[in-house]
């Protein structure tokens, strides 16, 4: 297939998507979408390892890995911190930024995008060295935000801040300042355009929002994104992790939100999901309870108190993934 | 209150004998039978604790625990064969617990050019979740910071007592028959010794899963010819291994999947009764909280 027959698929393929979700929007716009937790605007830097420093405090988890080809950047954090991100990057390394990923499509993971994208930068290889960063996504991710529009029709994001590079193979793998680095696509978790990404090396992954430990699993039914595709996102991350001896340190997985975590942290949160699972399974599928009766069943009771938060209430995660276990989503 | 009281107690108690900061430095052990330290052992009792510093409380038996109905309901979804998962097998004994488990402890002091201590480290707990005590009035770290098995600790002298707070734990337990803890506990301590003994007090704290504060003391004694590191076996799989810490993260049960999660569902924990029917009590009694601490208790049951 040539470059020309290949956009043309592509674009071909995008068009017969957009129609697929316009004919689904009126049954989307009822779901849920989920809300990230309240920004506290206080930046903090704390070095990870390795090459690796999370950047905390302004929306959702931001990762830098840096060193002598320059710095790579996963997420943006959330609209309206650009310039303490951006100065926060600077102070950890004063190479240019080359490479960006987002992790999904969720507003504190973009919303730096556009004022990154303009600052000097680009990749390390091929046509685009040198002339802007390369800012790389599941294709998913560049569709919604190249498609998406207000009530008014006017455009949501920008330009500027959609991903250059709309990856569609299943892991997308890369090396940079000497280490490997692991792109891999997290199908249909909290969307459908997820990606966690794994830097070898500093041994740190990265996970988006398929895992925060601040909040139930966020699930974005209108993107795509599906309870169970969590569950296995959580699974494949576990088969990435190696803990250090006695369960501790090791890799260290940065969550979409929430602190610095590692694979017991890891292991706590995906068995929640398992044990909520199964309750909703029995609850929903074999005893065939309507939803005011999961509720009153209390099937996240253990975890409400430390998960449940005003933006993101457990009946709200039981209004979202209901449907799921009913086979309609 | 309670708390407040307990505390008292404590200080008050330290004061009257030591009015300055105690050594705690040294090899400490817990006492047991078999264990001739001079006679010291003979003085204390080896009941309550017997069973939690060898295999283990029995399941259900949650008497005495002020949890909620969120650690009950997880207390109850907990089956013991998650253990034998290889994601939970080398699991340490969290701060929230470690002194009442398995542990011959071994103190160290940091000096500075005074002499004076900058910092403890408490090593020997069960798999090692080695603790430092900081002393040099540092903050605990950002709210963004891992979280470990023996979480972040900062401590002052009070009175020939030694206080710390702990905070940045894990996920983990305060009964090893599956009561949890959450990763915002906070774990206040208590460290007094007197003569050859040293007494450990903890407060946990858990705005998830307790309803007052849980309470705990045990005592060790000193050892002069100090522990010895290989002195109990990890796991039956490591026989053979003189390494404490060492454990291989292996699957010890049949999975029917590559990523299992033992678990209870609601109403279906087999055991719930069974310790309740051999001690001679209502069932609920087993099932704790926090009026299930309280002498006066008894006397409920017996109405």
């Amino acid at each position: 297939m040539t470059p020309y027959t290949l956009r043309l698929f592509k674009t071909i393929q995008s068009a017969s998507l957009a129609l697929i979700l316009c004919m689904g929007a009126t049954s989307l716009s009822a779901q849920i979408v989920p809300t990230e937790p309240p920004i506290s605007g206080e930046l903090e830097v704390l070095h990870v390892q390795g090459n690796v420093w999370l950047i905390a405090g302004v929306g959702g988890n931001i990762v830098v890995q840096a060193s002598e080809q320059g710095v790579f950047v996963v997420d943006t954090g959330a609209n309206g911190f650009s310039e303490e991100v951006i100065a926060a990057i600077a102070k950890i390394s004063d190479r240019p930024i080359r490479y960006l990923v987002n992790t999904s499509i969720a507003a504190q993971h973009i919303g730096g995008n556009a004022e990154m994208a303009g600052l000097t930068g680009g990749s390390t290889r091929g046509a685009e060295r040198g002339v802007r960063i390369n800012a790389i996504a599941q294709e998913n991710v560049l569709f919604r935000m190249s498609v998406g529009r207000n009530s008014d029709g006017e455009r949501i994001y920008p330009q500027l801040a959609w991903p250059t590079d709309g990856y569609y193979e299943p892991q997308r793998g890369q090396i940079f300042n000497g280490e490997a680095i692991d792109i891999i696509h997290m199908p249909n978790a909290y969307s459908d355009g997820d990606s966690i990404v794994y830097f070898r090396g500093s041994n740190v992954l990265v996970s988006g929002d398929v895992f925060s430990n601040t909040s139930l699993p966020m699930i974005d039914y209108a993107k795509g994104g599906s309870f169970q595709g969590v569950i296995s996102a959580l699974d494949r991350m576990l088969d990435i992790t190696i803990s250090d001896d006695l369960a501790e340190g090791g890799t260290y997985v940065i969550p979409g939100h929430g602190y610095i975590s590692d694979e017991a942290d890891l292991v706590e949160y995906r068995d929640m999901t398992y044990i909520v699972r199964d309750r909703l399974q029995r609850l929903i599928i074999e005893e065939g309870l309507s939803l005011e009766q999961v509720k009153e069943a209390q099937p996240v009771l253990g975890w409400e108190s430390r998960y449940g938060r005003p933006e993101w209430t457990v009946d709200m995660f039981l209004e979202a993934v209901y449907n799921e276990f009913q086979g309609k989503n | 209150m309670i708390k407040r009281l307990f505390c008292l107690a404590i200080l008050g108690q330290a004061f009257s004998v030591h009015a300055q900061e105690a050594d705690i430095v040294g090899s400490w052990n817990q006492p047991a039978p078999g264990l001739s330290l001079g006679g010291v052992a003979a003085l204390f009792g080896f009941i309550e604790d017997a069973i939690e510093r060898a295999d283990g409380p029995p399941v259900v038996d949650f008497l005495g625990i002020p949890l909620n109905e969120e650690a009950l309901s997880r207390a109850l979804a907990y089956d013991s064969a998650l253990l034998g998962v290889p994601e939970h097998v080398c699991m340490r004994h969290p701060s929230q617990y470690s002194y009442w488990g398995p542990a011959q402890l071994r103190i160290a002091a940091q000096l500075d050019y005074n002499l004076d201590a900058i910092s403890y480290t408490i090593g020997g707990t069960f798999r090692r979740a080695d603790r430092t005590i900081w002393l040099d009035g540092r903050d605990h770290p950002s709210e963004y910071a891992p979280h470990t098995w023996a979480g972040f600790t900062t401590g002052h002298w009070e009175n020939g007592t030694l206080i710390t707070t702990t905070t940045h734990l894990k996920w983990g337990w305060i009964r090893r028959n599956g009561v949890p803890s959450s990763d915002q506990a906070t774990v206040t301590t208590y460290y007094q010794r007197n003569g050859d003994v040293l007494t450990i007090t903890w407060f946990v704290d858990d705005p998830h899963y307790l309803t007052d504060t849980y309470i705990k003391s045990v005592d060790f004694i000193v050892t002069p010819r100090g522990i010895s590191t290989a002195s109990f076996t990890v796991e039956a799989a490591d026989t053979g291994s003189d390494v404490f810490s060492q454990c291989l993260n292996r699957a010890e049960i049949f999975r029917p999947e590559l990523h299992y999660v033992p678990h209870y569902l609601p109403g279906e924990n087999p055991f719930i009764g069974e310790w309740a029917e051999e001690i001679g009590v209502p069932v609920e009694a087993t099932l704790g909280g926090a009026e299930t601490a309280y002498p006066e208790y008894k006397e409920q049951l017996q109405e």
